[in-house]
């Protein structure tokens, strides 16, 4: 029970507030009549407009026929028509005399002219002016407000009064962005001479929508004959030189190239971008030198622009800078920008290299492929089946379905051989082409003949190849061309012969350099020891097929082109390759081939075989499951002196470079789990992992976890240490001022609260509230000022009264220390002699010391009370609630509402 | 002279005005309507010589008055619409469904009218 009423004593603060029942009439009444006055405003608003659009309608269809009669008077009518004619023009004029009828007029004909073209059109404008309206629109033009100013130039714009454009002239450097605007239309519209004087005066900037609206408005001129717009090139207004450059592009005004050309250098990039884009546009081919120049300066937009330029008129020449840009390039627009440069001056320089895929042969199309060479055996010289240079390859899937579907082998062949045939004659065609054009000079050799090899045999019959042709290029060049008349020297290249039709090979080529790269397979890799798995991309290392002189003269021509592009190649390394059998069945020609450049040769890792660390290891050249010694046994090379290229050392490998390879480290499962929790700890942890790592520490018997787990702990500490004291240090330095904790809690709570929270001040505060007292006795609200004034006394007392207290206590205390050091040496010097307590403060009077005022100085409680179970007398809890004590001070709704007259005037009178 | 009967259907209060004039003076006898509603009631009482009609109208569209004439009134009555620039795909529709010409907005009543003469002509 005494619990809860001290609760109820405790928030006598939220009791709600005592409503005034006189002011509440007030406000019914007031409220009332606030809303009759709103009630009929709105009822008259409405009425007004209602009543405006009825009289504007009525007008509208009074004056529509009258309008109608005007604009289709012709003179040569019968007199009553005349007549007529007169009496409206009367009445007209009786009519405009009215502001309103007026610009009801002027709206009825801007309207119209929007609806009707052609001569009614013309009539239209030239009733507007006859009828005087446009001196409506030229009074807008005096007007201060400047949407007065913009609708008076629009409708002299609308209805095409020229007599307006010297008085809009002056407002086309108007700082009103909206009149300005309004009268560069208007200055543009009127006169065919505005777009010279706009861009001869103009000092502010066009922006893009108005000079596509200006563009516009040239656009629909008629018999409009644009000036030269180079000679604004030299305008001091950038954004008349973008504008200009733009109109040069839009009226194909190619006699400004030397001013392109300078624009290249200007500072603005719009104005550079645009200039590259009329450079592309008029083929200004002498700014190439410049493009280049400034490339370097550019931000992407204007690489990319000057890119596609030099794409466009560059030649040969330039493919230099572009190939440097496709390097240098980090970023990836401009790089694809640049190699597509490089394709538009010479098409398909540059191939495709992304995504590609490289297909494999699978056991079953070998099988095809196998059956349909021993089939080729038998065809006859010259309709030899032929495929392109690079491999004949089968698409997997397609090939089965075939295989699937029963096709037989002789089938497979035979359409094979058709196939291939077709190829052959193709490629031929294209490698006479390629011959004609590299004799020709002309760029791009190797290119022709691929697009005339078909680049893929139709999947007519099930199959197809994937093979994109010829190789690159670069690779057969070494050999001559040879013509059918003309027997070559070199022996004859068979790139689908059997192996076992390649025995005949020349001398020569057996005799030939040949720089081998010993790799040697990884044991247990794969299965057939005798014949290994050898897909066509993993031998490409090995040098193509020579051999069979009797081979058809189209045959030879192919090759003898392909190679002969390639002699001038000298980092290639030739390698004859004798093959009397293949890999079941198949010749190394069966294999995609490529022709690779010594030092340009790729990593290593390309040609499919797991190496060894040490690959230039020569221990194990004996090893039958070398790859390259079972090729060369299998196709009886194994004759052939083969030089290798050797890295001869003194010194075994280890002892030359061991000091710099470092010694691998292995973890075990332990090492492993501490080392990561160690890392962890490391990234994550502060000074309260210490304890773990010291348990860690003990546990451990690794020396090098060990180790790591103290300077862990040392880092740990050091850190801990060393924030500890910073912030020590931080919080000295600082010697912030005391903080009110009512300053915080006031700037987040509306009014109300905040005059209940003034009056916990004198309750809980202390000194550190008066300054924020202090502060609120500025406060804009006189109710919180107020209430701050008093609570700022109230508080003062308040300290005040608190000080005296602490000085009476330490009197007490002082007084109670010499009375006990009084006592003490009564005792010692007279301990039978009892003094009383009125014998000692006449000691102390004698002695001149002042005894304490409180007179229960020697009863002191020092019981800590709580204020909760405080006993209260019923007096005071049965005290009735003062309601006022909220409301007295303004906080109430009520209260406000009240106040609101009050300040709404106060704010009208300023 | 008997002056052709010409439905103008259009809810362009000015403009029906101003081609309403123009025709009338141009010999043609113009019942104006501003709404699919008026026209449809009109011809269900009477069909005219010709009508001229705008695309876009309240309750009633050209392109469903050219199919209303075409299909439910089963009339060949020759049907010039009227069609705001760049509304190609209206027009097509119009002239799938049977309209005979088509003038774009700005309207000159001049060649309206000779364009109506053209349509009457050809009948």
């Amino acid at each position: 029970m005494l619990k809860t009423r001290s609760l109820f004593w405790n928030h006598h603060l939220i009791t709600a507030p005592e409503i005034d029942t006189e002011w509440l009439w007030v406000l019914t009444l007031v409220f009332m009549g606030l809303s009759a006055v709103y009630l009929v405003s709105v009822f008259v608003f409405r009425n007004r407009i209602s009543s405006t659009s009825e009289k504007t309608k009525k007008l509208k269809k009074e004056l529509s026929p009258m309008i109608s009669e005007f604009l289709f008077y012709e003179d040569d009518v019968a007199k009553s028509e005349k007549s007529h004619y007169i009496d409206l023009k009367i009445q007209v004029r009786e009519l405009l005399k009215d502001r309103f009828n007026r610009q009801l007029l002027t709206e009825v004909l801007l309207d119209l002219k929007k609806d009707v073209s052609g001569d009614t059109r013309m009539r239209l404008l030239q009733l507007y002016q006859d009828l005087g309206l446009h001196n409506d629109a030229f009074a807008k033009l005096h007007s201060w407000r400047w949407e007065v100013i913009a609708k008076g130039i629009s409708q002299l714009t609308e209805m095409q009064v020229e007599s307006a454009y010297s008085f809009i002239s002056k407002f086309i450097n108007d700082r009103r962005s909206t009149v300005r605007k309004q009268a560069e239309i208007a200055i543009v519209t009127l006169k065919p001479e505005g777009i010279n004087y706009f861009l001869d005066t103009t000092r502010y900037k066009i922006s893009e929508w108005q000079q596509l609206k200006l563009l516009d408005v040239l656009r629909n001129r008629e018999t409009f004959d644009p000036p030269r717009f180079k000679l604004w090139l030299t305008s001091t207004n950038r954004h008349v030189v973008l504008f200009a450059l733009r109109l040069i592009k839009y009226y194909n005004q190619n006699d400004a190239n030397s001013s392109l050309v300078e624009l290249l250098k200007h500072k603005t990039a719009l104005i550079r971008l645009e200039a590259i884009e009329c450079i592309k546009e008029f083929n200004v081919v002498e700014a190439l030198p410049v493009l280049k120049k400034v490339f370097y300066k550019s931000n992407t937009d204007i690489k990319i622009a000057i890119l596609g330029t030099i794409g466009e008129l560059g030649g040969q020449a330039d493919t230099g800078f572009l190939h440097a840009v496709a390097q240098r390039e980090g970023h990836f627009s401009v790089k694809s920008k640049a190699l597509a440069a490089i394709n538009m001056i010479a098409p398909e320089t540059v191939m495709p290299t992304e995504g590609i895929d490289h297909f494999e042969v699978e056991p079953v199309e070998r099988e095809i492929l196998d059956s349909t060479y021993k089939t080729d055996e038998n065809m006859e010289e010259g309709v030899r089946p032929q495929e392109p240079l690079a491999d004949l390859t089968i698409s997997g899937k397609e090939d089965q379905s075939a295989v699937e579907a029963g096709l037989g082998a002789s089938d497979m062949s035979t359409a094979l051989s058709v196939v291939t045939s077709e190829a052959a004659t193709g490629l031929g065609k294209g490698l006479v082409g390629a011959t004609a054009s590299r004799e020709t000079g002309k760029k791009g050799q190797c290119g022709t003949a691929q697009e005339h090899v078909p680049p893929s045999v139709s999947g007519g019959k099930g199959l197809r190849s994937v093979s994109p042709g010829l190789g690159p290029p670069a690779n057969i060049i070494f050999l001559p061309p040879v013509t059918p008349s003309d027997p070559s020297p070199y022996p004859s290249f068979d790139k689908t012969n059997s192996m076992k039709d390649a025995t005949n090979h020349g001398p020569d080529i057996l005799n030939l350099e040949v720089c081998y790269e010993e790799i040697r397979a990884m044991p247990g890799r794969p299965d057939r020891t005798d014949q290994p798995q050898i897909h066509s991309d993993d031998i490409d290392f090995l040098p193509p097929t020579a051999g069979n002189e009797e081979e058809g003269k189209t045959e030879n021509d192919l090759v003898a082109q392909g190679f002969s592009n390639a002699v001038d190649d000298p980092g290639f390394v030739p390698g004859p390759v004798d093959m009397s059998d293949g890999i079941e069945g198949y010749g190394l020609s069966d294999f995609e081939v490529e022709f690779v450049k010594a030092e340009d040769r790729g990593p290593i890792e390309d040609i499919g075989f797991e190496l060894e660390e040490a690959p230039y290891s020569v221990e194990d050249e004996g090893d039958q499951d070398d790859v390259l010694t079972w090729l060369l046994l299998q196709n009886e090379l194994n004759e052939i002196e083969v030089e290798y290229e050797e890295v001869t050392t003194d010194l075994p490998l280890d002892d030359q470079w061991g000091h710099l390879i470092p010694e691998p480290v292995y973890y075990d499962h332990h090492e492993t789990y501490m080392m990561g929790l160690l890392d962890d700890l490391e990234e994550m942890g502060d000074h309260r992992e210490i304890p773990l790592l010291e348990e860690l520490l003990a546990a451990e018997k690794k020396n090098f976890i060990k180790d790591r787990i103290v300077r862990m702990i040392k880092l740990f500490s050091r850190q801990h240490d060393g924030h500890t004291t910073t912030k020590k240090n931080y919080v000295e330095e600082l010697n912030l001022p005391f903080f009110s904790v009512f300053a915080d809690l006031f700037k987040n709570i509306d009014r109300e609260a905040k005059l209940i929270l003034l009056d916990e001040v004198v309750a809980v505060g202390d000194e550190k509230e008066i300054k924020f007292l202090d502060g609120l006795l500025e406060h804009p609200d006189t109710e919180i000022r107020d209430k701050a004034h008093q609570v700022l006394k109230l508080l003062v007392d308040k300290m005040a009264r608190e000080k005296q207290s602490e000085k009476d206590k330490k009197k007490e205390s002082e007084a109670r220390e010499t009375k006990a050091l009084f006592d003490r040496q009564m005792a010692e010097e007279n301990p039978e002699v009892d003094y009383t307590e009125d014998e000692f403060h006449q000691l102390l009077d004698e002695m001149e010391i002042e005894p304490s005022a409180d007179p229960e100085v020697f009863e002191i409680d020092f019981e800590p009370e709580e204020a909760l179970d405080r006993c209260h007398s019923k007096e005071i809890l049965d005290m009735p609630v003062v309601a006022t004590e909220v409301s007295h001070n303004g906080a109430s709704f009520l209260f406000q509402l009240y106040r609101l007259q009050r300040n709404f005037m106060c704010k009208l009178n300023g | 002279m008997v002056r052709k009967k010409l439905l103008l259907a259009e809810d362009d209060e000015l403009l029906a005005s101003l081609l309403n004039f123009r025709l009338n003076k141009g010999g043609y006898e113009v019942i104006h309507s501003s709404n699919g509603k008026q026209v449809k009631e009109f011809l269900g009482q009477t069909m005219p010589d010709i009508i001229v009609s705008d695309i876009m109208m309240p309750y009633f569209s050209g392109i469903e008055l050219i199919g209303y004439v075409r299909n439910e009134l089963k009339s060949a009555v020759p049907i010039i619409i009227i069609s705001s620039a760049g509304n190609e795909e209206n027009v097509l529709n119009a002239f799938e469904l049977g309209a005979n010409d088509f003038i774009s907005k700005p309207v000159s009543p001049s060649e309206l009218l000779v364009r109506v003469a053209r349509e009457l002509n050809k009948n």
